[in-house]
């Protein structure tokens, strides 16, 4: 997490840090880590999305209620996680905006998949001072086929199945790949091209199964989650409570 | 005007023969023919400013077409004359009240506020690219140096006033000023004065349905520009038409 | 020390100078009520000793500083300016405490990313129609809203006594006591906060900031005199 924070500086130049030689001289970093993770899998006709809600700097939990998602349209939901929370809210205030004028200017809800290429083109617009956001788009496709897409800092966009981002990236991913996507079991088969073959119930399962693990070994992870599941009939919001160590 | 058609009234960068400016004086014109009346009084506690307005359609929505806006809190002014003119001068007083905010950090006076409107409208006058405006205001100001009434037209020109009145029925209206006891008037006093007054003035002939708009910079009102209470508009009306009816 | 190098432009943000310390609020029921200190520091030094760090920014609303105090009378004449804005509009409404959080949270977002930040932890407080509300922006613009906040040393000190103690039933007497000992917990150990303290709070009457207070430290605890002493290494 820290890692990837001082990556994105580096890469905007505009680190809180510097390895020059030379007394250190204090600087500035517009920079803070907020971190938190979200995690989002996709099935035949849902998706769902979940984010926890801590927000914290350092070893400070800020607030313990401080949601990750946004629901763009019926049909889309937008999570950030790892993410430098100022730039989360910039992100997410903006897209709120878009979101009306596309609708003024052609009449109906932009599609989910409108909704990730917009979330990456406004990533890339801050391509040399990154937003500081790990984000994931979770909904349902234009056949009702549940999907989801995830983005690096600058906007490289992708659909997948099954997507985490955040401080627990590293320890939900690897068993996402696994129960889900099954890259470690030869002898099973492999699932569907654009969703898992798991009920609905099974991957809320999952879900809170991951996040009580995290919640155990990432310090940054915690609280409650926030756990949407969209269908056709609109989002469905739950909340699950973890740990408040 | 003798030297009308002569093709020296098209542009204010032209001085005529006789040393005239027509456009100016058109603008003047603008503001008396545009159909309202605008009237200020200063008192001893602070400034009231009244206006009367036609209804311009029974379908308008009540209390939409102020002519009495605020520049700043301690500052109102009234206007008469072309409305779009008038928004404009606005516009502008609030940027030079903001301004002097942002650069003394304490609120603009009166005068210079008026002064520098004056300036911008003189401004209009020097070029030939501009047309003058075609409004009159009155500004009533509240600072450290007490209230102020002043008025500025469209020449760029602009004075401090006891009592004044700007528009269409401007000379009958300051005739009517200069009986109030304005050396002891306060503003509550002064308040069913201009109703009266703006009755008073009213062509009937012209027009039957009008309302009239009155606001005050006072101690009452915490040296703050504002609208009069509702009850005591309705009082100072219903004392306007009384005092109507008793002349005829 | 304050010279900046025209070839760089990435070192144009100063370093705070003149600072104020921890700034917390809590919601109670029937209104909010935010407190600080009345100190402002360079450095260790005290160099005011006498500052208000609550204003009034609306009828029902205030804000509560933590950090550069130049930052925050910059934020004061902006939010000034965009209520007298309101003002000549004239139209009956004026803005809710949330919209002023969210504005001003624009401005610190706008200032960061021009490398030139309103340094500064701000809370805002109001209450409007029976409603609390209390939020948190920051240097960076990070904003959030909580039934209890609390900025710089204070997030380490005051937040998890309010976390412990705040319930949504709380009187007015209840939010004051819980404040002042949470004041009392960060003048003992924050080397930059004061006992003169200013306690505010907004409810259905409007904005009340009440006069400064001292409050008393209590400094002969057993623990406090010989703990030092026993243990040797000066701490209790």
């Amino acid at each position: 997490m820290e890692t990837m924070s001082r990556d994105v500086a580096a890469m905007s130049g505009y680190g809180a840090s510097s390895a020059a030689a030379g007394p250190t001289m204090h600087q500035w970093s517009p920079y803070v880590m907020n971190s938190g993770t979200v995690m989002a899998i996709c099935g035949k006709d849902f998706a769902v999305i979940a984010g926890d809600t801590r927000m914290s700097v350092g070893y400070q939990i800020q607030s313990r209620n401080v949601g990750k998602l946004l629901k763009v349209t019926d049909k889309a939901v937008l999570g950030t996680g790892g993410h430098c929370q100022a730039d989360t809210l910039n992100l997410q205030k903006l897209l709120r905006a878009r979101m009306v004028q596309y609708e003024h200017q052609n009449g109906k809800t932009p599609k989910t998949s409108a909704v990730a290429q917009l979330v990456s083109q406004m990533l890339y617009g801050r391509r040399f001072f990154p937003l500081l956001t790990k984000n994931i788009v979770a909904g349902l496709d234009e056949d009702g086929v549940g999907c989801v897409y995830t983005f690096d800092v600058v906007g490289c966009l992708e659909r997948v199945r099954v997507a985490c981002d955040g401080s627990a990236e590293e320890l939900i991913q690897p068993v996402l790949d696994n129960l889900l996507e099954r890259q470690h079991q030869q002898d099973k088969p492999k699932p569907p091209p654009l969703h898992v073959d798991l009920s609905r119930e099974d991957v809320v399962n999952i879900v809170k199964d991951a996040f009580t693990s995290a919640g155990e070994r990432d310090i940054t992870t915690g609280d409650h989650v926030d756990i949407w599941v969209i269908d056709a009939s609109g989002v469905h919001q739950e909340k699950f409570d973890l740990k408040y160590d | 005007m003798a030297s009308i058609g002569t093709g020296y009234d098209q542009s204010t960068s032209t001085f005529s023969p006789d040393g005239r400016i027509f456009q100016v004086e058109y603008a003047v014109k603008a503001v008396d023919t545009s159909g309202s009346t605008a009237i200020g009084v200063k008192c001893v506690d602070g400034v009231v400013l009244a206006v009367e307005k036609s209804l311009v359609s029974k379908m308008m929505v009540h209390n939409t077409h102020k002519r009495i806006f605020h520049l700043d809190e301690h500052i109102g002014m009234a206007v008469s004359g072309v409305q779009a003119d008038a928004r404009n001068v606005m516009n502008r007083g609030r940027g030079e009240a903001t301004q002097y905010r942002s650069t003394y950090g304490d609120a603009i006076p009166g005068d210079v506020i008026a002064t520098r409107l004056a300036g911008y409208m003189h401004l209009h006058t020097m070029y030939w690219w501009l047309r003058p405006f075609g409004t009159s205001v009155l500004i009533g100001s509240y600072d450290q140096d007490g209230p102020q009434l002043h008025d500025v037209d469209p020449s760029g020109l602009s004075y401090r006033h006891f009592a004044a009145a700007v528009g269409k029925a401007k000379t009958a209206a300051k005739s009517q000023l200069e009986k109030l006891p304005l050396s002891t008037l306060t503003c509550r006093q002064a308040v069913p004065e201009l109703a009266k007054i703006m009755y008073s003035i009213h062509d009937d002939l012209k027009e039957k349905t009008f309302e009239i708009e009155i606001s005050w910079v006072c101690e009452e009102s915490g040296k703050k520009h504002t609208h009069i209470p509702a009850d005591l508009l309705t009082s100072a009306v219903a004392a306007g038409k009384a005092a109507k009816e008793a002349e005829e | 020390m304050f010279a900046q190098p025209a070839d760089d432009p990435r070192k144009n943000t100063l370093r705070p100078m003149v600072t104020g310390t921890s700034a917390i609020g809590i919601k109670y029921k029937g209104g909010v009520m935010v407190a600080t200190d009345t100190i402002a520091c360079y450095g260790n030094w005290i160099r005011y000793k006498d500052v208000q760090r609550i204003h009034a920014v609306s009828k029902d609303t205030l804000i509560a500083m933590n950090g550069e105090m130049s930052d925050y009378q910059k934020v004061l004449q902006i939010l000034e300016q965009k209520r007298l804005a309101e003002y000549c509009v004239d139209d009956g409404s004026t803005q809710t405490s949330a919209e002023l959080h969210s504005y001003l949270t624009r401005v610190m977002y706008q200032k960061r990313c021009k490398f030139d930040p309103l340094w500064n932890m701000l809370l805002v407080g109001g209450f409007r129609n029976g409603e609390a509300y209390l939020g948190y922006t920051d240097l960076y613009g990070t904003h959030f809203e909580d039934n209890f906040l609390a900025t710089g040393l204070g997030m380490y000190m005051a937040l998890p006594l309010m976390r412990n103690q705040w319930t949504p039933e709380m009187s007015e007497a209840d939010a004051r006591a819980l404040l002042q000992m949470a004041l009392k917990i960060c003048y003992y150990r924050d080397t930059r906060a004061s006992n003169k303290v200013q306690i505010a709070r907004v409810d259905a009457s409007g904005v009340h900031i009440d006069e400064p207070i001292t409050l008393q430290g209590e400094w002969n605890h057993a623990r406090f005199v010989e703990g030092g002493a026993k243990s040797g290494d000066g701490g209790w």
